[in-house]
C-alpha cells in the first residue's frame, strides 16, 4: 500500500508540473470566466449560465483526463522510469494502481480549480451558491475517473495514439449508447440490430448516469439512491479495467 | 540568416508580421466566395439531442443566444423566430426563459406584423406551462397578455393564481397578483369571475382557493361599508380598521387569507398595507396563503 502512495505522489509531482497541463487549466478558467460574457447575452439567466459554466467544466476536465490518461504511461516508458520503478520491489499491479491514483489526484485539483471558479461566476452573476452545481461536479469528476482507468488499460496494449482514438470513441459512445437504444426502439428496430445495441449498451461504460448535469441545471431533485448507483458502477468498473490492465501490463515484455 | 539581437528589431518584426497577417485576413475576407447557408432546420433536434452527449441545456442555451435576437425580424414580417424557438425547445424543453421571452414579447409584435401574436403568445405559454421548469414569469406574462390584449379576466385571474403560487416568485409580482381586480369599480366583477372559477371545477383545492380571492375580495367590500358607517356616525373617516372595533362598528377586523394587513385610506377606502406584507412573501416561497 505504502509503494502505491509514493507512486502516486510522484506521478502527482510530475503531473502538475506539465506545461501542457497548465495550458488546458488556463483555457479551463479563461472558458468559465468567459461565461461571464455568455451570460450577459443570455440576460444572465440563471439555468443558462450553469449550463455554459457546466458544460465548459466537463469539457476542459475530459481534455486533462484523455491527455493525462493516455500520455502518462508512454512517458514512464519513455523515461525509463518505469524500468526504474519496477527493479525495486514494486510489483506491476502497483505500479498502475500508484499511477491510477496519482492521476484521479491531479484530476481532482483541476476538477477543485474549475469548480471554484464556476462557483464564483454563478455566485457574481446569479447570486446564487449552487449547491447541486457541486453534485454535478463531483459526479463529472467520478466519470472522468473511469475514462482515465479506461485511457490507462488501453496504454497498457496500444501505441499513445491509438490509446487516444480508443479512448475517445469510448467517451462518445459511452455518452450515446443510452439515447441509440431509446431511439432504436422509439423508431421500430427490432431483432439482431437492436440486441447488437443493447449489448453495447451493457458492455461498454455507460456514462450517462455520471450526467446530472440536466438535473442540476433545471434544480429538478436527484434520488441519493442515483448518486450510489453511479458511484458503485464507477468503483465496479474502475476496478474492472485496472486488473484487465494489471494482467496485460503483467504480460507485456519490459 | 542573420540574428537580430536588437529588441525594437524584433518588436518591428513582430509587428510587421502581425500587420500582414491582418491584411491577409482583410484580403481574404474581401476575395472570399460564400456559399449559400445552410438552414439550420436542415438538422433534427432528434440528431442534436443524440450528437450533443447529454449537454442539453447548454447546446439549447448556445442556440437561444442566437435565436433570441430573431425576434426582431418578426417585425420585417420574417417568421424563422418561430421555427428557431421550437428548435431549441425541442433540445431542452425544460429550458424556460425561451417560453417566458416569447410570452412577454410577441404580443408587442404590430398586428399588420402578425395579426396572431397573442394567439400565438398563449400557446407557447401553454406549452412551457406544460414542459419548462417552474418559472413565475410564464404565467404572470400570460396572465398580463389576456388582461391587456385579449382583454379575458378569467383567464388572466386564473393564470396571476398560478403565478401567485409559483415557487420563486418575487414579492411585488406576488402581491399583485394576489389582488388582481380588488379596485373598487372592479371588485364586483373579480368576484364573480372567482365565483364562476368556483363552480367551474371539482378540486377542492381549487375551490378552496376560489374561495381564499372570494373572501379577500369581500374583506375589502365589509370593511369598506364599515368606514363609511363610521363617517355616517363621526363625521370623519376612521384612520385604521382598529378604530372601526373600538367605536363598535365591527366586531373584529377580518382576517385575511393571503395574510396582508388591511388599511383605511385617507377617501375611506380599505387597500393593503404595502409596508406589511405577509411573511412568506418575504421568504419567497410562492405559497400564496
Amino acid at each position: 500500500m505504502r509503494n502505491i502512495f509514493i507512486i502516486a505522489k510522484n506521478t502527482l509531482k510530475l503531473e502538475i508540473r506539465d506545461k501542457i497541463l497548465y495550458g488546458i487549466i488556463v483555457f479551463g478558467l479563461l472558458y468559465v470566466f468567459f461565461t461571464l460574457f455568455l451570460a450577459d447575452l443570455v440576460l444572465k439567466e440563471p439555468t443558462m449560465v450553469k449550463a455554459f459554466g457546466l458544460t465548459g467544466i466537463y469539457f476542459f476536465n475530459a481534455i486533462i483526463a484523455l491527455f493525462l490518461g493516455t500520455t502518462s504511461f508512454f512517458k514512464d516508458v519513455d523515461r525509463k522510469v518505469v524500468y526504474f520503478i519496477l527493479s525495486k520491489p514494486v510489483s506491476r499491479a502497483q505500479f498502475l494502481l500508484g499511477k491510477f491514483l496519482g492521476l484521479c489526484m491531479v484530476l481532482l485539483l483541476t476538477s477543485a480549480i474549475l469548480g471554484v471558479a464556476y462557483l464564483g461566476v454563478v455566485y457574481f452573476k446569479v447570486g446564487v451558491f449552487d449547491w447541486i452545481g457541486i453534485a454535478a461536479i463531483a459526479l463529472q469528476f467520478m466519470e472522468m475517473t473511469l475514462f482515465l482507468a479506461f485511457a490507462i488499460f488501453v496504454s497498457t496494449f496500444a501505441s499513445s495514439l491509438l490509446s487516444i482514438v480508443y479512448t475517445s470513441g469510448v467517451f462518445f459512445l459511452g455518452h450515446i449508447v443510452s439515447q441509440l437504444v431509446t431511439d432504436a426502439k422509439t423508431i421500430g428496430i427490432g431483432g439482431i440490430r437492436l440486441w447488437l445495441v443493447e449489448i453495447l449498451y451493457y458492455i461498454f461504460p455507460n456514462l450517462e448516469k455520471f450526467d446530472v448535469r440536466d438535473f442540476a441545471i433545471h434544480a429538478v431533485a436527484t434520488p441519493w439512491t442515483s448518486f450510489g448507483l453511479a458511484f458503485a458502477y464507477a468503483v465496479v468498473y474502475i476496478a474492472l479495467l485496472l486488473t484487465a490492465a494489471v494482467w496485460v501490463f503483467d504480460k507485456k515484455e519490459i | 540568416m542573420a540574428r537580430l539581437n536588437n529588441p525594437l528589431a524584433k518588436v518591428a518584426v513582430l509587428g510587421l508580421l502581425l500587420l500582414l497577417v491582418v491584411l491577409l485576413q482583410f484580403e481574404y475576407d474581401a476575395t472570399k466566395i460564400t456559399l449559400p447557408a445552410s438552414d439550420a432546420q436542415t438538422v433534427s433536434p432528434f440528431m442534436v439531442r443524440i450528437m450533443d452527449m447529454g449537454f442539453h441545456p447548454a447546446v439549447a442555451s448556445f442556440l437561444w443566444a442566437t435565436t433570441m435576437p430573431e425576434i426582431l425580424d418578426l417585425w420585417n414580417g420574417k417568421s424563422e423566430y418561430f421555427n428557431d424557438l421550437a428548435f431549441v425547445n425541442a433540445i431542452d424543453p425544460k429550458l424556460s426563459y425561451p417560453y417566458a421571452f416569447s410570452v412577454l414579447t410577441l404580443p408587442a409584435v404590430p398586428a399588420q406584423n402578425d395579426p396572431n401574436s397573442v394567439a400565438q403568445a398563449e400557446a407557447i405559454g401553454k406549452q412551457g406551462l406544460a414542459n419548462a421548469d417552474t418559472d413565475w414569469r410564464i404565467p404572470y406574462y400570460m396572465a398580463t397578455n389576456e388582461f391587456l390584449y385579449a382583454k379575458n379576466d378569467q383567464a388572466a385571474a386564473e393564470y396571476y393564481n398560478i403565478a401567485a403560487q409559483t415557487p420563486g416568485i418575487p414579492a411585488y409580482a406576488q402581491r399583485f397578483s394576489l389582488n388582481f381586480g380588488i379596485e373598487t369599480n372592479q371588485r364586483q366583477k373579480t368576484e364573480q369571475l372567482w365565483e364562476t372559477i368556483k363552480d367551474s371545477t371539482n378540486d377542492p383545492d381549487s375551490q378552496a382557493r376560489a374561495q381564499a380571492y372570494i373572501d379577500h375580495l369581500q374583506d375589502f367590500d365589509y370593511l369598506d361599508a364599515a368606514s363609511a358607517q363610521y363617517k355616517k356616525e363621526f363625521g370623519v373617516y376612521p384612520t385604521s380598521p382598529d378604530q372601526l372595533v373600538q367605536k363598535g362598528i365591527i366586531p373584529s377586523v377580518p382576517v385575511d387569507p393571503f395574510g396582508f394587513t388591511f388599511i383605511i385610506q385617507t377617501d375611506g377606502t380599505s387597500a393593503i398595507d404595502l409596508n406589511t406584507l405577509p411573511a412568506y412573501m418575504t421568504t419567497s416561497t410562492g405559497a400564496g396563503e
